[in-house]
């Protein structure tokens, strides 16, 4: 496992002024995750920040190849209707993009019931992906409609399995990023679902808050150069 | 089907129906044929049935008879694994059979029916309207049961009953001889002889029936425990009841006790009874097709929820059984524009003289019922050029059917107008309240119609139909404000579907030509409540610069008050705290205009002196000292020791069972205790010894006062220094 302490603030206000370029070619980045490679179902859990990082990252994968990105649009599919319009736009500004342009490129469904988050990406996200030439999926709040204490257990297991099969199937054939995203929990790492979730990630990060600044913690990564990939899951 | 009828001439009749509850099932042609052969019984038939709402044309799908709703998600579920989870999409199969049967049936509770027993079931023939205001209710023998057990503070399901009451009307019988086992007997001999249509109790769901059942195992009598009018006993169960969210707060609601062919009424657990009486219930009951059992113990969604599922049966549209249809997709621009809620306008924090309210009457069932916004018509596949648009957004709306939710809705909304008309009219006290209570509650269910357009589990919701009204709402306040600025008026508070407004030298006749014009430009209803000799704008208590939308009293000029956001009206005051503040506004509430007031506020803080004075001398007697809390987790989630909940610690101690959603009600008596336990008392345990924490209750008063007074310059150090505390 590799720590490192990073300046990161993700709270709305000046972001970007204390994270300089924070890209798939940042410098700080590349340190700990290296590229986002397409392909890679990257984990990010712990608080707020990692929502906040996942739509960083879909304003940053618009941004042309030489600056970092992939000149691609993004997916945002919430499944914890946390997703923020305002923070895209500021996010933009600070990177001096058109702020409505860049609200356009991004492309957002909302979940409100793991139905409806299995039928998104079992049913609509290959399409979506073929249509708008999508290479940045971002899932969010992925465990939140699963573990809704309304959802009977038994199936909102098969129905988690049958969105995550989908969802590993659509990555490696289309050769897309996708995120996936889960607030901290005390007993997250006890979850069955996060642990499939882990089980098919290929970088597994855990944010967590210290004041101003916010500790990475890589739990997970293909590149042993990179980290010691002494998980703490035991995968 | 059993079914309980009252006669005109008050007999009651039980009568059994041969009917069966059917569950659906769609997907392909071939899958369904197949699921057909494996189930291989009489009674599964292929029909064609709209499967989705917003669907064109009837598809093929099938019907499978259960014997009852239980049974339906078992069947269900077996189909579900048999189809992967993928071939199969279910319907119609979580909805209660007493619903669905008085939806096929098309008859409502407390309807005049004319039953015929047929060889094949009952045939009914509905004397009555759902129109009907007029309507009467047969005679109900009505009765409330009590049960005292034989320990005083805290009842555990081991104490022995003490005394048993039935009350009727004014008269009580007290079943408090002999045994236990006598009591138990006497009792069920006693509601067998009264045989009462509906019994009444104070928390009967969560432990008056629990613990009767249970104290009848403990004397071998459980088998003949007979409260309800079928030979089937009170039986102890080790179901709990459930903690639910609505609206951002937590929720309990215990199992509900059904006495099989009488009306349960648990008078604590009941909010619609609580509000709106049995008058309020049985008009639900009517309206939304729903038996009033159900009515009193379940939420006001579910009761409005049954008024679309009788639509949906009714038009031959299957009830999907789980929500799976997502969010259309938008851009994230569109969702910055789209998802904004209502209008509001802030006011300016202070007291403003003769601002005029105008409000629009149920302005957002209005808009769904006038606008046709239903989850399958806003961005329709059949009108992609409708001329119908939503504002801001563009998205077309259904040109060519009506949805399920205004079709749902547009009766209660007659109604309610209809019963506002005759409680104008209505000379006789006894007559206006009882449409009063019928008025106030469609109001409850016409509230949550919106609500549940962007619930989650909302059967026939979506939130593009939730997103839309809110953009004609914004649209309609704002046209509102513009015909009253073009009159000269001045808008100085906006919210949702209220506008405050002023004009030098308006006149009551000024305001109410303008609500004419905006009736007649929007048309859409709106009241004119009335003018304000002054009304006081409150600020945020951590920044006093910020208003609160929320936080206003103001007295109208006919001598009302109307506070909101305060603390006479929030439900955690002290009646200690609560009553001083009613005092003060009422001397405040003396100011003819601003400069009035003004001169009223040393009054005001006499008043609070007055209180002051009586915590400090310990003259505040216990009962005016609770302060009563939801909890809004399980009590092993709390890590704070925050007051509620180290009551509720030690009210488990007391192997007392609390859950989520429960109120805690408590008194502070050393809140700065340095062992927890000792800061505070449930009032399960209060007795005329407990002391109570003067300091603490000081603070909760000159909290209360500042939020007043605020906007005049008052904090809490300079009342302190008024009452002569600093």
């Amino acid at each position: 496992m590799q720590t490192s302490l990073l300046p990161l603030n993700y709270s709305r206000a000046d972001l970007l002024n204390r994270l300089e370029g924070v890209s798939f070619r940042d410098e700080v980045f590349n340190s700990l995750f290296g590229k986002l490679n397409l392909g890679h179902l990257v984990f990010l859990h712990g608080t707020q920040r990692c929502l906040a990082l996942s739509e960083l990252l879909c304003v940053r994968v618009q941004l042309a190849l030489t600056e970092g990105g992939l000149e691609s649009k993004a997916l945002f599919i919430d499944g914890g209707n946390t997703f923020d319009p305002c923070l895209i736009a500021e996010y933009a500004e600070q990177l001096s993009l058109d702020s409505d342009k860049v609200l356009e490129s991004i492309l957002v469904s909302r979940a409100f019931t793991y139905h409806q988050l299995t039928s998104l990406i079992a049913n609509n996200l290959k399409p979506w992906i073929d249509r708008l030439n999508i290479k940045l999926a971002v899932i969010s709040n992925i465990l939140e409609p699963y573990s809704d204490p309304d959802a009977a257990g038994k199936q909102s297991s098969i129905f988690f399995k049958v969105a995550l099969n989908s969802l590993v199937n659509a990555i490696k054939e289309k050769k897309i990023v996708a995120i996936v995203t889960s607030l901290h929990d005390r007993y997250l790492h006890k979850n069955s679902f996060f642990k499939q979730i882990a089980y098919h990630s290929s970088i597994i990060a855990k944010l967590e808050d210290y004041g101003d600044s916010t500790t990475v913690i890589l739990e997970k990564h293909p590149a042993g150069a990179l980290t010691t990939l002494v998980s703490p899951l035991g995968l | 089907m059993v079914i309980w009828i009252k006669t005109e001439k008050g007999d009651t009749i039980r009568l059994l129906d041969r009917w069966q509850y059917s569950i659906y099932v769609s997907g392909n042609h071939s899958d369904l044929i197949d699921l057909a052969k494996q189930i291989a019984t009489d009674g599964v038939t292929l029909e064609e049935k709209y499967a989705r709402p917003e669907d064109p044309e009837k598809s093929t799908v099938l019907r499978i008879r259960v014997s009852n709703s239980r049974e339906a998600e078992e069947f269900a579920e077996k189909i579900l694994v048999y189809g992967g989870y993928k071939r199969f999409r279910l319907y119609n199969v979580d909805v209660k059979s007493s619903q669905m049967y008085l939806y096929e049936k098309d008859i409502f509770p407390f309807a005049f029916a004319h039953a015929t027993q047929r060889s094949d079931g009952l045939e009914w023939c509905l004397l009555d309207s759902q129109e009907e205001v007029e309507y009467k209710i047969p005679p109900l023998k009505e009765l409330t049961l009590e049960v005292k057990a034989a320990s005083e503070r805290i009842t555990k399901f081991t104490d022995e009953i003490r005394e048993i009451i039935i009350s009727l009307g004014s008269e009580s019988i007290r079943i408090d001889s002999g045994d236990e086992l006598d009591k138990l007997m006497t009792l069920v001999e006693l509601i067998q002889q009264l045989d009462p249509d509906i019994i009444y109790t104070l928390d009967g769901d969560e432990f008056l029936f629990p613990y009767l059942a249970r104290r009848a195992v403990q004397n071998e009598f459980s088998e003949r425990l007979v409260i309800g009018r079928e030979r089937s006993p009170l039986r102890v169960s080790n179901e709990k009841g459930t903690s639910y969210v609505s609206y951002g707060m937590v929720h309990y609601r215990p199992l509900p006790t059904r006495l099989l062919g009488r009306i349960h009424i648990d008078m604590e657990n009941s909010l619609l009874y609580c509000d709106c009486g049995l008058q309020g219930l049985i008009e639900v009951a009517r309206i939304c097709r729903i038996p009033v059992q159900r009515v009193s113990n379940t939420t006001i969604g579910t009761s409005m929820t049954s008024t679309q599922l009788y639509h949906a049966v009714r038009n031959d549209i299957l009830i999907p059984w789980v929500k799976a249809d997502p969010e259309d997709l938008k851009t994230a621009r569109e969702l910055l524009i789209a998802d904004r809620g209502g209008f509001y306008h802030e006011p300016k924090v202070g007291i403003h003289d003769r601002v005029g309210e105008l409000d629009f009457t149920s302005l957002y069932p209005m808009l769904m019922l006038k606008k046709n916004l239903s989850a399958e018509t806003v961005r329709c596949k059949c009108c992609p050029g409708s001329a119908e648009r939503v504002p801001e957004l563009g998205y077309n709306i259904c040109e060519k059917r009506k949805g399920i939710v205004p079709k749902s809705i547009e009766l209660l909304l007659r109604k309610r107008t209809k019963y506002k008309e005759l409680e104008g009219r209505a000379s006789d006290p006894s007559l206006r309240s009882v449409y009063e209570k019928r008025r106030a509650a469609l109001k409850w269910i016409l509230v949550c119609a919106f609500g549940y357009l962007g619930f989650k589990n909302a059967r026939f919701g979506k939130i593009d139909a939730h997103i839309a009204t809110c953009a004609f709402a914004r649209q309609t306040l704002l046209k509102a404000t513009r015909l009253a600025e073009e009159r000269g008026f001045e808008l100085v508070h906006g919210i949702v579907d209220s506008l405050w407004l002023k004009k030098k030298g308006a006149t009551e006749n000024d305001f109410i030509e303008l609500r004419d014009e905006i009736y007649r430009e929007t048309e859409l209803p709106i009241s004119f409540e009335g003018v304000y000799r002054w009304i006081v704008f409150l600020p945020s208590e951590t920044r006093r610069n910020l208003p609160v939308l929320t936080r206003y009293y103001g007295m109208f000029m006919d001598g009302r008050i109307k506070a909101r956001g305060i603390a006479t009206r929030r439900h955690d005051t002290p009646e200690v705290v609560r009553k001083c503040i009613e005092e003060m506004l009422k001397v405040l509430a003396k100011g003819e205009d601003s400069s009035d007031f003004y001169n009223r506020v040393p009054e005001s803080i006499d008043i609070l002196k007055k209180y002051v004075q009586a915590l400090k001398s310990r003259r505040i007697e216990l009962d005016d000292l609770f302060i009563e809390r939801r909890l809004s987790r399980e009590i092993y989630e709390y890590r704070h020791e925050v007051l509620h909940a180290i009551a509720a610690k030690r009210l488990v101690k007391e192997k007392v069972e609390v859950r989520a959603g429960q109120s805690i009600s408590f008194i502070i008596i050393n809140s700065e205790n340095r062992f927890s336990k000792n800061r505070v008392l449930a009032a399960e345990l209060v007795d005329e010894r407990t002391p109570y924490d003067v300091d603490k209750y000081l603070e909760l008063l000159f909290s209360s006062a500042a939020t007043i007074l605020a906007p005049f310059g008052y904090t809490v150090s300079d009342l302190k220094r008024a009452t002569n505390l600093l």
